[in-house]
């Protein structure tokens, strides 16, 4: 009876020809479409999340503050 | 280092950045009260730290390294309010995860930036945990590199792609799903 798991079978074949190789990676945050996505999410989120003025007197703060430290030195 | 180069470097370099880094912690903490507060003590440590820093490199970086470090470490563990934070092992198996745009793909197409999301946005950045918000405000509101986010958040750089990855669609799928009630935007992609 014919083996069909014979090892002839299993060898793999060799062609004199082989097909260009192709990426079988899935396609990631790299393609173009993807990109422009990233961008269009940003400005969305700049858009929404728009910059807030700190407090008027959070330098004179920030600054008091640093003398309170040069004045334990 | 001198006193009055330290001075100098600090005027010059770091507190330049006030405005961004109460932004920041604006942004972190919800309240512009306490984001003040933990500005001025940033800036502190920054003056106090200030050996650390070599001139001319990135200050603002340093700076949230600073800010992030303050607001995890010493305002969550005073104000741990239990907030539900999202889970990663759900957003770990998204189907879109290779691909983490994809679901704003069908937003922006449908005129999506056109419209006010603060409100949802600000919400939807409450449901994210404190590490991954703070990533997705330095990658998409300040525009830091994937390797200055890694060095503000003592990060492999490994795990701040992952997590900017699965930050960005928790907050599309909170997007798509305001999207959809308020301007009948619907998102076909399945964010899980």
């Amino acid at each position: 009876m014919f083996n069909k798991h014979s090892s002839s079978n299993r060898r793999p074949h060799r062609t004199d020809n082989p097909l260009p190789e192709v990426a079988d990676t899935p396609t990631g945050p790299c393609d173009s479409d993807s990109l422009g996505d990233v961008a269009a999410f940003k400005v969305l989120l700049k858009r929404n999340l728009r910059h807030q003025a700190p407090p008027a007197d959070l330098i004179g703060k920030i600054r008091g503050r640093i003398e309170e430290i040069k004045a334990q030195d | 280092m001198t006193r009055p180069a330290r001075d100098h470097l600090f005027e010059a370099e770091l507190l330049v950045h006030y405005q961004v880094v109460y932004n920041f912690l604006l942004r972190m903490t919800g309240n512009p009260s306490d984001a003040a507060d933990l500005t001025q003590e940033t800036f502190a440590r920054g003056y106090l730290k200030i050996e650390q820093y070599e001139a001319g490199t990135n200050a603002r970086a340093w700076l949230f390294c600073l800010a992030r470090n303050l607001f995890i470490n010493d305002y969550r563990k005073r104000k741990r309010r239990g907030e539900e934070e999202l889970d990663e092992r759900t957003a770990y198996h998204r189907r879109d995860e290779e691909n983490p745009m994809a679901g704003f793909a069908d937003l922006r197409i449908a005129g999506v930036l056109e419209r006010d999301f603060s409100d949802p946005i600000l919400r939807a950045m409450t449901l994210l945990s404190d590490r991954q918000r703070a990533i997705v405000l330095m990658a998409d509101l300040y525009d830091f590199a994937e390797k200055e986010i890694a060095e503000a958040m003592e990060m492999p750089l490994n795990t701040v792609k992952s997590v900017t990855r699965r930050s960005r669609i928790a907050l599309i799928k909170q997007l798509s799903s305001y999207a959809e009630n308020n301007f009948g935007i619907l998102n076909t992609r399945n964010l899980g």
